[in-house]
């Protein structure tokens, strides 16, 4: 059996510990994601869904349980691993882009390549190969601020990719974008885990943009309330399914 | 009204603080030259339309410090912009939103104007034990109200003015670009022409400009011209030359220097910014090295020249520090985003550290080029004596200096507040 690429054994996170507002946002969650999965992380607003994924990609830290990424446990890693292991492992991409508006597009893909100590002339080429993946080699010396959103957003995605990373980490990423800068985002995200095998976990409230997913993880008040894998339904049924599962909650107030 | 004032006031402080330090310095020194300008010895009157030196210094003393008062306004309230969305929202009208901002701005200088004239009375002992240590002799200060109603003229000047400025902004923003920031109040020293060649032409201008000092430095108001010409090449120089260069050497040979290329990017955007301050302190060195040639034998008149060098270089290098501080203050994404792509917090301490070091080091270079040979022609012509020329020098340094260090700790704050 192939080991999982990310595993998370009784996932605690309590923020303000010890303090009159103390407040538990995960409850003891066991979660595994095999590699080249593409999963989506759906629940309502305030369930939990970034702290999950902002702790199983050591931007943050749980308070109790273990997280191991490509086998290894986070917590056995100095702060100078961490750094190298998040550069080299995970990518991301979120919402706001968070890409820095001082540096140009070039500049800000390079970045992680450049914190790896690659070769300039590699840097380089990577660099330039993954903007003509994603059709922003032409614009590579503008500003972020010079951008369109769709374009800022390719950006970041191969600021993410730059790397190979083993997993792409994507929060809400198309929050932000029109419909057709979406589903272009979506489908170059779907030829990057088809093709690349790149394992993707990205946060949506949107259940088309779920349903290109192979595996929904619903989490609700702080744990996983439910898992559906999409099998073998057609992506019109696995569609009707996640949106059945988001209206299970609209549906309850009216019963 | 004024309780919400108060309230974005405290929630603001550390801006407010420094905001509070340009007004408090400013006051202090207008009381301080005001009392050496109206003294006896010098004279300044206004009442008959006499032009002399002490005339001309104490007009140009008096730009400086509102300018610099303007740019700490714009700085605040730009950085207020959000608030005022909020205000809009919520119905406020514009006459409330002005109210707004005038408050905190007069309460601020409120505060400010009572320890400036405090501090700057402390001073008195401390310019005289200079000035008989410079020149032997014994420095006058003015008796009576005359420096105090003259101190009062200008900060009520001053308050007119950020009034003024206060209201622009908030009439000339919609809600939109409030929120977005659109609206900034740009001043923009002094427009470049398209030279071909220029890559070559403008630091040949800066550079020539500094070399030719020494040819003319008999004629003080030909140093002047040659000032201002190579301040242009300066202006060439920095949008010309070393922008691009920085962009090359991003794109070529930093890319396997993670901490470089995010240091020197940052540089990029503060050089940038830094351009107004250089022109500034170039400019304001200039104009008061070459006033202070030839005074030696008038006493009072060179304490005064020294006197205005040694508060306007502090209170622009106060203003800079005040600008790159407030700036500082927004990155907190850009760390976060940082420590997203894999930097550790020591990285990112380095990264800070380093692109103050870049940011002011270039700041120096660049106006030591002329402040230094301006200096030392002064000196080689036997217009001020050498001990002057360098504490000309030193104020310079020392100032920027403390700046540069007093920014890099609250930018390190910053880095720290941000919790990365």
């Amino acid at each position: 059996m192939p080991q999982p690429i990310l595993k998370t054994k009784n996932l605690t996170k309590i923020y303000y510990l010890g303090q009159p507002n103390e407040f538990e946002a995960l409850h003891s969650i066991n979660f595994t994601a095999q590699a080249g999965e593409f999963l989506c992380v759906m629940g309502p607003s305030g369930s939990g869904k970034t702290t999950f994924i902002n702790n199983i990609s050591t931007i943050d830290f749980p308070t109790r349980g273990w997280v191991f990424i490509d086998g290894v446990e986070i917590h056995s890693m100095s702060a100078n691993e961490i750094g190298r292991f998040r550069s080299r492992t995970l990518g991301f991409v979120f919402q706001e882009f968070n890409l820095l508006e001082t540096h140009t597009l070039y500049e800000n893909i390079a970045m992680p390549l450049a914190l790896a100590k690659a070769k300039k002339k590699e840097a380089g080429e990577r660099v330039e190969m993954v903007a003509k993946q994603m059709g922003i080699q032409e614009i590579l010396h503008k500003y972020p601020r010079e951008c369109s959103g769709g374009q800022r957003q390719r950006g970041a995605i191969c600021r993410a990719l730059v790397m190979n990373p083993k997993i792409m980490i994507a929060d809400e990423p198309t929050g932000n974008l029109d419909r057709r800068s979406a589903s272009e985002f979506l489908e170059l995200v779907d030829k990057l885990n088809r093709e690349q095998a790149v394992t993707i976990i990205m946060v949506t409230h949107d259940p088309l943009i779920a349903s290109y997913s192979s595996r929904l993880v619903y989490i609700k008040d702080g744990v996983i309330q439910q898992t559906v894998e999409k099998g073998g339904m057609s992506q019109k049924e696995y569609f009707w399914k996640i949106t059945e599962i988001n209206a299970s909650e609209s549906k309850a107030i009216f019963e | 009204m004024l309780k919400q004032s108060i309230q974005s006031l405290r929630k603001d402080l550390d801006r407010a603080v420094c905001y509070w330090m340009v007004f408090m310095l400013s006051s202090m020194f207008m009381y301080l030259f005001f009392h050496v300008a109206l003294s006896k010895t010098i004279g300044v009157t206004y009442l008959y339309g006499k032009n002399d030196l002490p005339t001309f210094l104490t007009t140009f003393d008096v730009l400086v410090c509102i300018l610099v008062i303007f740019l700490a306004n714009d700085f605040y309230v730009k950085k207020k912009s959000n608030e005022l969305a909020v205000i809009l929202m919520c119905g406020g009208t514009y006459m409330q939103l002005t109210r707004f901002l005038i408050f905190q701005t007069g309460i601020l200088m409120l505060l400010s104007i009572p320890v400036g004239v405090g501090a700057g009375r402390m001073c008195f002992p401390l310019l005289r034990f200079v000035f008989r240590y410079m020149t032997g002799g014994e420095l006058s200060f003015a008796s009576g109200s005359q420096p105090v109603v003259m101190s009062a003229c200008i900060i009520g000047f001053e308050v007119f003015w950020c009034t003024f400025v206060n209201l622009g902004y908030s009439y000339r923003n919609s809600i939109y670009s409030l929120l977005h920031g659109e609206e900034k109040i740009r001043m923009r020293f002094p427009g470049l022409f398209a030279v071909k060649g220029g890559r070559y032409v403008y630091p040949a201008l800066y550079l020539g400009c500094a070399a030719l000092l020494y040819v003319c430095g008999r004629e003080p108001r030909q140093m002047t011209m040659l000032g201002v010409v190579g301040l242009m090449g300066l202006c060439g120089t920095i949008d010309k030359v070393v922008l691009p260069w920085l962009e090359k050497e991003g794109r070529e040979k930093w890319m396997n220097q993670g901490e470089k290329l995010v240091y020197m990017g940052l540089f990029r955007e503060d050089l940038k910014m830094a351009k107004l301050y250089i022109i500034l302190f170039i400019a304001t060195a200039d104009i008061l090295c070459l006033l202070t040639a030839g005074m030696v034998e008038k006493g009072a008149e060179f304490a005064l020249c020294l006197l205005s060098f040694s508060t306007m270089i502090p209170l622009l290098c106060l203003s800079l520090m005040f600008r790159f501080a407030s700036e500082s203050a927004g990155r907190k994404h850009q760390f976060i985003t940082l420590v997203k792509i894999g930097y550790t917090r020591e990285q990112i301490r380095t990264i800070v550290g380093r692109e103050l070091l870049w940011l002011y080091g270039f700041i120096m270079a660049a106006s030591l080029i002329y402040i230094l040979n301006i200096a030392a022609v002064l000196c080689v012509y036997g217009l001020i004596p050498v001990m002057a020329g360098a504490a000309l020098v030193l104020i310079f340094v020392v100032s920027l200096v403390v700046c540069g260090c007093m920014n890099y700790k609250y930018n390190c704050a910053n880095e720290r507040a941000a919790g990365v």
